[in-house]
Order: structure tokens, then sequence, then C-alpha cells
């Protein structure tokens, strides 16, 4: 299951500008990653990367390390599967935002993401990256604004390629579905991961903050019970 | 008789689409050939202007129909308020006039508390408090500036006089911050109606244009039902945002354990991105705020330079904090020594 878009326009504004800066930046710097950095990735992730020992002992990047640490990315299908996301869910919660906020709101999922990563797997030293704990938050983020959105997903049915328009509830639910038994599967047995299902979980239940950030009409729209 | 209905029918029409004489004037030419139409008595007795005359028409309405007891509840709450303007008449007291005025004003009874204090003021000529709840109560513009005038020519020393009729100034001066501060208390409908009379006296197409725009806009909110929500509210809630995004950086540096390493210099930072997180929420958010006032001299929800000012001097709170934060980060990077690969 690949979202691929959400059909409806925008309300607010005609340009997801920071959605779209964002992307363009999480290309830039795996750019860099890739051509600049290569096999000297280890003390990069140790410093631009979040590691729970690291950050629990306030050593290393702290703060610093963790936005760093939304923007890198361990591999190129790895950035795509956070792009295509980021595009399709973040641009109608820019829009209900507006981009600063937006940009904040962002960073603070990816943040809170971080937070519960670290704090669940405290011992751990192995550096998590990755810009999906704050996309998490936009996806709870849009179920909260757009409970009746529907998202255009690629899904194969026996190998063939289909491209309905899904309910996000149904999307959404899915990849929290997919994270539940891993994330229980780590805590139970400690056991090694390769995904930071943990900072998924964080980034998603930090969407409640979204309503903090929503411009004053989405707001009064939103309390309404009309279509934000 | 099929005359008479359709009279009625155009009087209940008319009054329906806000025509107010003209439905009066079908109505009495009604009840002049058929005075025992009741529906025409019950019609009329709401839109007569004189507490007298709807007295009359309630009466009528009960001579034809003793049973209509809504009429009955309506008459004798009319009595009520006869009464009450009768007796005060009466003891020619102009202070009973102003407290029964001030107890309608309590009451949100706008028209009845206007109509005592503007008698408590034919009473007595000096009478500042009656002055000043007009000027408070009145929706015409020219009347509130009369009456301001006046209280503030009887105690000159009366900040809040003197500040109110500055107020009220400025709006009649600016009739589009009139609707607009309408909107922010809510009152779409008097928004929608101040904005109506501005565009039918627009002096060009691009003013007739804007005010359009704001027209469609209001009846679109009106149409989709959406409720107010208190500039007041929207200003707490987003001066929370910034504050939020820095206290969760800052909790991350100090490792989830404030305690454990305490930064103090960390949460110095707090207020600063607070106060200017509020900057930035106000010069979004239109509202006829203090801070206009006080910072600026201004009347109104601020122009559009002390917006500017207000959004610059936010952003400069919020990001300082920041970037200092940033920096530290930085500084403890330099001195970091990176750890074996655990693997």
């Amino acid at each position: 299951m690949l979202p691929l878009n959400d059909t409806e326009p925008n309300r607010y504004s005609f340009l997801p500008i920071m959605t779209i800066i964002l992307i363009v930046l999480n290309c830039f710097i795996f750019y860099v990653e890739v051509f600049h950095v290569g096999d000297d990735y280890w003390p990069f992730f140790m410093k631009y990367a979040t590691t729970p020992r690291l950050i629990l002992s306030a050593q290393g990047g702290g703060a610093l390390s963790n936005i760093t640490a939304m923007f890198l990315h361990g591999s190129l299908f790895h950035l795509l599967g956070n792009m295509l996301p980021l595009w399709v869910f973040g641009r109608r919660v820019e829009d209900a935002c507006g981009p600063w906020r937006f940009l904040a709101f962002y960073l603070l999922a990816g943040t809170w993401a971080h937070v519960l990563f670290v704090l669940v797997l405290s011992d751990s030293r192995i550096p998590g990256v990755g810009a999906s704990g704050a996309i998490f938050g936009l996806m709870g983020a849009y179920l909260l604004l757009y409970p009746g959105g529907r998202i255009r997903t690629l899904v194969f049915i026996s190998f063939v390629p289909l491209w309905p328009r899904i309910r996000a509830i149904w999307v959404v639910l899915y990849f929290l579905g997919i994270q539940i038994i891993p994330a229980i599967e780590i805590l139970r047995n400690k056991a090694d991961y390769s995904t930071n299902h943990w900072a998924h979980l964080g980034g998603f239940f930090s969407a409640v903050f979204v309503l903090l950030f929503l411009r004053p009409e989405a707001y009064a729209r939103y309390v309404s019970d009309t279509a934000v | 008789m099929s005359s008479s209905m359709e009279i009625l029918q155009r009087a209940i029409q008319a009054a329906r689409a806000g025509q107010k004489a003209e439905a009066r004037d079908l109505l009495i030419e009604l009840v002049e050939t058929d005075p025992q139409n009741e529906m025409a008595w019950m019609w009329l007795s709401g839109l007569v202007d004189s507490l007298e005359d709807r007295i009359i028409a309630c009466e009528n309405v009960l001579t034809i129909n003793p049973a209509n007891e809504k009429v009955r509840v309506y008459l004798a709450e009319l009595q009520r308020q006869h009464e009450s303007l009768v007796t005060c008449k009466n003891s020619d007291d102009a202070i009973g006039l102003f407290n029964q005025a001030k107890a309608h004003a309590e009451r949100k009874d706008r028209n009845m508390a206007l109509q005592l204090a503007a008698q408590a003021v034919e009473k007595r000529d000096d009478y500042e408090e009656a002055w000043l709840l007009i000027g408070r109560l009145s929706l015409d513009m020219d009347q509130r500036i009369a009456a301001l005038e006046r209280a503030s020519r009887l105690n000159p020393a009366n900040v809040k006089t003197a500040s109110a009729l500055e107020r009220a100034r400025y709006l009649k001066a600016n009739p589009m911050s009139a609707a607009t501060r309408l909107e922010q208390q809510g009152k779409f409908d008097e928004a929608l109606k101040v904005y109506e009379g501005l565009a039918a006296k627009a002096k060009d197409s691009k003013e007739f244009d804007q005010i359009y725009k704001q027209i469609i806009r209001l009846e679109g909110l009106r149409k989709e039902n959406i409720r107010h929500v208190a500039p007041t509210s929207s200003i707490t809630r987003l001066t929370f945002t910034w504050p939020l995004l820095y206290l969760s950086l800052a909790l991350i540096q100090v490792g989830l354990n404030p305690f454990k390493h305490p930064a103090f210099y960390l949460w110095l930072g707090l207020p600063l991105v607070l106060g200017g997180s509020f900057l930035l929420s106000l010069a979004e958010v239109r509202s006829d705020h203090i801070v206009w006032q006080k910072l600026f001299s201004e009347h109104g929800d601020g122009s559009p330079f002390a917006r500017l000012v207000a959004a610059a001097t936010g952003w400069f709170l919020v990001l300082i904090p920041h970037v200092l934060l940033i920096l530290d980060s930085l500084n403890r990077l330099r001195n970091f020594k990176i750890p074996p690969m655990p693997f």
C-alpha cells in the first residue's frame, strides 16, 4: 500500500510552500549524505542522528541532532518512502496551519517521535534517522482534521496494480497497525530493530497538538464540525 | 375576504423582507377595513414603534381571541415596562429612570435601556452616567459620539470616557474597522449590515469590490454555520505553539531530565519565546487588543505598520532563544568524542 495523492484542493493557500521546501531539503541533504559523507558515516551519524544513550547523557548534539536526524535518510528507498507521504499528508495540513506553524508542528512531531524512541530504547547506541516520526505526526493530524478525506493509494492485488481512492482512516490505520506488533516485540524482547517503530508511534500521538497550530479560520471550522 | 388575505400576506412578506414601514401601513389599512382580523393585530403589535401602540394592538388581539396565551404573556411584559416608565415619569426621577435603564441593559434589552437613559438625561442634562450609558449602548455612531462628548464635557478628568470617545471617533472615521470589530465580537448580522451600508456608499468599483468580498465571506460563514471563536481565544491558542516547540527542544537538550543536567540559561529563553509567540499571534489575529493602544497609541485592530513591528519583534524574540539553543548544541558537538561502533 503506497499513498500517492490527496485529490482534494487546498482551501486557504495555493502553494504548499513549506512542504515543498522540506522535500527539497531532505533530498538535498540525502545527496550530501551519499556523495560527501560516503563510508565515513559512523561519526557523521553519531553527531547528527538521535542516539538514545547520547541524548539521555546530554552528550553530542542534543536538540540540534534531534532536528538534523529528521533530515537524514539511510537509503534512497527510505527517502522516497518518506517524501511521498510528506507530500500526500503534508500539503493539506500545511494549508490548515499556514507555512510557519506547519514547520513548527513538523519539528514538534519529529521531536516527540524522538522523545518516545529515547525513552523506550534508553540503552540503545544505535542512531535513529529519518523524517518518518514527523510524517506519522502529519498522518495523525490529517486524520484529525480531514476524517472524511480520501487518498489515492497504490495497492497490489495478486501483482495487479490498482490505485483506488481509499478513506484516509484506512490508510493511516494500516500504517499504524504495522507499527504496533514490532513495537511491542521490541519492548518485550529488547529485539534489534532496523525501523524506528516507537518513533513512528511517538510522532503519531503528537498529532493532537495540531489543534494549537491551526490558523484561526481553520480552527473555527474544526470546532463547528465543518470540513477544515 | 380574499382581498384581506392578500393584504395580510403582502404585509407579512414585507415585514419578513425588513420593510417595516410598508408592512405597518398595509396592516393599518387592513385593520381599518377588517378590525376583527386577529392576525393583522398580532403582526401590527410587533411593528408599531411606541409602547402604547403595542399595548393597544395586543389588547385588540385579546378582545378578538381571549384564549391567545402568547399575546397575553407579551401584553403583561409590555404593561410592566409601561408601568415602570410611567412610574419614573410621574416621580420625575432621573435616577430611577437611569437605574431602570441599567437593569434593561443588563438584560440585553438595548432599545428599552436607551429609551430610558434618554429620558433620564432629558430630566437631568448633567447626568454623566446616563450619557455614558447611551454612549456605550447606542449603535448609531453619531449618537454615541454626541453622548460621549457630553459626558466628557461634564467630567473632563475621566480618562475612560476620553478613551471611549477617541475610539468612537476612530470607528466613525474607519467604518470598515467598525464592521471588523463587530465581526470579532461574533455579531455577524450587524457586521453584514455595516458592510452593506458601506458598499452602498462606495466611492469607486475598487472599493466596492473590496467590501463585496467581505460580504461574500461573511455570508459564506453564516451559510456554513461557522461558530464564532473569540480573537482572544485564538491569540491564546496560537501563543502556545512556538513555546511548545522550544520546550520540547530544550528537554531534548537536557537529556529529558532538567534536574540531572541542569542548564538554567535554556529556561530563560522560554519567556522570550512566549512573548514573541504572543506578538506573532497578535499580528496575525485581527483584534481590538489593548496592546495596540498601549504600545502604538492606536485604536482599532492595529495599523499595518503596528502589525509589521509586532510581527518583526515577535520573530526576533522567538528566534533568538532557538538560535542560542542551536549554538549550545554546536558547542557541545565541538567537545564531543565519537564513541566506537557497538557492532
